[in-house]
C-alpha cells in the first residue's frame, strides 16, 4: 500500500521545488548575512571603542610638577602637568600603596585639565607624612595613565 | 488535470533544471564576505591611525627625553624682579610654559606658578626670564616646566659654593657702552660684551673777560659785558649781550678819532694734550664788519674770520692744537688805527649770543657692573673675568671697598683674570669698574664672563 502510494505519486513541479529551494535558500542565506552582520558589527564596535580607549589613553601624559605639604593643614598638594595631546582628569592619587579617599580630596580631583595646564590636587594623606620621610606618590588619570613619583617631605 | 498540467504542477524532478538557489546562496556568500570584508578595512584603518597615534607620541617622547635646560645664572634685580637665564643644551628647540617660584623660606612653604611662553633654541641662551615677577626674599627654588613635559630646577640664593654672575649693570653716569650686558652674566661661552669708550667732549666758557683797549693806543674802555657771556650755557637762545665802541680819546685830531672795540677772552685751565679745540660764536654786528683772533700768550693774534651784521648763526674755528692751558679769543672792531677818520660819526656794537669753545672729544671708559646678591660669608671669594679680544689701551678694573675704588687689575689679559677679592667683599652688594684713561680713539675691550666664585 505504502510502495503504491509513492509509487503512484511523481513529486512536485520543477517550479515548486524551485520556490521552495529558493526560499529555503534565501531564508538561510538571510539568517547567516544576519548573523555575520550582528558579529562583524559586535565585533567591530568593540574593537573600535577598545582601540580608541587605547588611542586616547596612548596620547595622555601627565607630570608631576611639585608636591607640596602644608604641615599646618596636613593638606598635600601635588601639582599635576597635562603634556599629552589631549585633556585629562586626575581620578585616584596613591600614597605609599594607599588610595586617596574620595572624601580626603578637597580639589583637582575629577577636574578637566587642558593640555598644557596645571591641576593642583588637595587632598588629605591617607598616611601621616613625617618630615624627611620619602614617600611614593601616584597619581591617576581617568583612562588609566599614572605618573610616579618620589618626594620627601 | 491533464498530463501536461500535472507535469506543469507536480512534475518530475530534472536534474537539467537547478541553480537558481545556489545563485541566491552564491549572492548571500558574497553579501557576507563584503561585509566582513568591509568591517576588515575599517578595522585596517583603524589600526592604522591608532598605530600613527603610538608613533607620534613615541616621538614626542623621544624628544622629551632630549630636553635639557642649564641654568646659567638666577638673579634678582635691584626691584626683586626675578632674572633667570638659561641654556638649551639639548637637541630640539625647548619651549618652555611654566615658571614655578618655591619660597622654601617661608611658614608655610609657598609654590607659585606663571604662565610663559619662551622659545630656546639648540645652544642659544636666554636671559631675563621672567623680569616681570616679583619674588620675595628667602631661599627660592626656581622651575621651569617645559611643553613636552619636563621640569628643570634651580635654587636661588644658589649653594654654598659656586659662580655668582654679576647682576646687573651700575650706577650712572657712565662713560662708554656695553654691546651686550647679560653675556657677562653667563658662560665663558663665546657670546662677548664688547665695552667701548665713550666721548667726553667738553664745551667751555670764557673764565673771565677784559677791555683789551691798550692794543690800539689811546682807545678809551668799551662797556661791560662779563656779566652776560661768561654765564651762557652754549645756547643759541637768543639773549645777547652788547659790546659798544667807543670813540678815541687820545691821538691825532679829535675829528679824526675813530669809534673802536678791542675785547679780550680768557679761556684758563685747559688740557695740555688737547687734540682738537674750537671757537664758536653766535653773534652780528650793526654794520660794521669786527674780526676775531686767538692767542695763546696775550702777544701774537691769529686771524680767525669776521662777524658781520648778517652772521646770526653759529660760526666756528679751529684753533690748531698746541699745549698751552689757556687761550685768548679777542673781538676787535674793523679799525687798525685810532684816528684815520675812518669810522668817526657811528659807535657800531656787537651782539653776542653765545661763545665758547669745544674741546674735542677724548675717548675713555668708566663702567660700573655689580652684584646685588653677592654670596659674601664665603672663606675664598674671588673675582674671575673671562676676555676676549683685547685693544692694546690697558683696561683697568677697580673695586669698591665700601669707601673707595680699588685697583685690583690695571690691565685684563685675553682669557682668564683672577683675583682674591675677599678683602673687598663684605655685602650682598659689591660693585667693579672697568676704566680706561682718555685718549683721541674709542677703543674696544671683548668681556665674555664676569662672576664671583665663592667656596667654603
Amino acid at each position: 500500500m505504502t510502495n503504491s502510494f509513492f509509487r503512484n505519486k511523481r513529486g512536485v513541479s520543477e517550479i515548486i521545488s524551485s520556490l521552495i529551494i529558493m526560499l529555503i535558500v534565501t531564508a538561510a542565506g538571510a539568517g547567516l548575512y544576519a548573523y555575520s552582520l550582528n558579529a562583524f558589527s559586535s565585533s567591530g564596535s568593540s574593537f573600535l571603542l577598545q582601540t580608541s580607549g587605547k588611542e586616547e589613553r596612548a596620547q595622555e601624559r601627565l607630570l608631576i610638577t611639585t608636591v607640596w605639604w602644608n604641615d599646618t593643614t596636613d593638606y598635600l598638594n601635588v601639582t599635576v602637568l597635562n603634556y599629552g595631546k589631549i585633556e585629562l582628569a586626575i581620578d585616584a592619587v596613591y600614597i605609599d600603596g594607599g588610595q586617596v579617599s574620595a572624601s580626603a580630596f578637597t580639589d583637582g580631583k575629577g577636574e578637566t585639565v587642558a593640555t598644557e595646564s596645571l591641576v593642583s590636587v588637595k587632598f588629605t594623606s591617607p598616611v601621616s607624612i613625617v618630615d624627611g620621610q620619602n614617600y611614593e606618590i601616584v597619581a591617576v588619570s581617568e583612562r588609566g595613565s599614572r605618573y610616579v613619583v618620589y618626594w620627601e617631605a | 488535470m491533464n498530463g501536461e498540467a500535472d507535469m506543469w504542477f507536480i512534475g518530475k524532478l530534472s536534474r537539467d533544471k537547478q541553480g537558481v538557489g545556489s545563485i541566491v546562496g552564491a549572492v548571500f556568500m558574497l553579501l557576507i564576505l563584503l561585509t566582513g570584508f568591509t568591517h576588515y578595512i575599517v578595522n585596517v584603518n583603524v589600526t592604522e591611525v591608532y598605530n600613527e597615534v603610538l608613533q607620534d607620541m613615541g616621538e614626542l617622547d623621544l624628544k622629551r627625553n632630549k630636553e635639557n635646560i642649564e641654568f646659567t645664572r638666577v638673579s634678582k634685580t635691584s626691584g626683586n624682579k626675578l632674572n633667570v637665564t638659561v641654556k638649551n643644551t639639548g637637541s630640539y628647540q625647548i619651549h618652555i610654559i611654566w615658571l614655578g617660584v618655591f619660597n622654601e623660606s617661608a611658614t608655610p612653604d609657598t609654590q607659585d606658578y606663571y604662565e610663559l611662553d619662551v622659545h630656546v633654541d639648540p645652544a642659544e641662551t636666554v636671559t631675563n626670564i621672567d623680569s616681570s615677577v616679583t619674588v620675595s626674599t628667602g631661599q627660592l627654588r626656581i622651575q621651569l616646566v617645559t611643553e613636552l613635559g619636563n621640569k628643570f630646577s634651580s635654587s636661588y640664593p644658589e649653594e654654598e659654593s659656586g659662580y655668582n654672575f654679576v647682576d646687573e649693570e651700575g650706577d650712572t653716569p657712565t662713560t662708554g657702552t656695553h654691546s651686550l650686558f647679560s653675556a657677562q652674566q653667563a658662560g665663558p661661552d663665546g657670546i662677548m660684551d664688547t665695552l667701548t669708550e665713550g666721548s667726553s667732549s667738553t664745551n667751555q666758557t670764557a673764565n673771565s673777560d677784559l677791555d683789551r683797549n691798550d692794543w690800539i693806543s689811546g682807545q678809551s674802555s668799551a662797556g661791560d659785558v662779563s656779566a652776560g657771556i661768561l654765564g651762557d650755557t652754549y645756547s643759541s637762545d637768543d639773549t645777547r649781550y652788547e659790546l659798544v665802541e667807543t670813540k678815541a680819546t687820545a691821538g691825532g685830531s679829535a675829528g679824526s678819532r675813530n669809534y673802536l672795540l678791542a675785547w679780550r677772552f680768557d679761556f684758563t685751565g685747559l688740557s695740555s694734550s688737547r687734540t682738537d679745540t674750537h671757537v664758536y660764536i653766535e653773534a652780528q654786528t650793526t654794520g660794521e664788519t669786527f674780526r676775531l683772533y686767538w692767542s695763546s700768550d696775550d702777544s701774537t693774534m691769529n686771524y680767525l674770520g669776521t662777524i658781520t651784521s648778517t652772521s646770526d648763526s653759529w660760526i666756528n674755528w679751529d684753533i690748531p692744537d698746541d699745549t698751552s692751558t689757556t687761550i685768548y679769543i679777542i673781538l676787535k672792531d674793523n679799525n687798525d688805527a685810532r684816528a684815520d677818520g675812518t669810522d668817526t660819526t657811528t659807535a657800531d656794537l656787537i651782539k653776542i649770543d653765545a661763545l665758547f669753545l669745544e674741546i674735542a672729544p677724548t675717548y675713555e671708559l668708566d663702567l660700573e657692573v655689580q652684584w646685588i646678591s653677592a654670596d659674601y660669608d664665603e672663606a675664598n671669594e674671588w673675582l674671575c673675568i673671562y676676555s676676549g679680544t683685547m685693544a692694546a689701551e690697558n683696561i683697568q678694573v677697580d673695586v669698591w671697598d665700601g669707601t673707595g675704588w680699588t685697583t685690583v687689575f690695571t690691565d685684563l689679559s685675553s682669557g682668564w683674570n683672577s683675583v682674591d677679592v675677599s678683602s673687598y667683599l663684605n655685602s650682598w652688594t659689591f660693585k667693579i669698574r672697568f676704566r680706561t684713561s682718555d685718549d683721541d680713539f674709542p677703543h674696544s675691550w671683548e668681556i665674555d664672563a664676569t662672576f664671583l666664585y665663592v667656596w667654603s
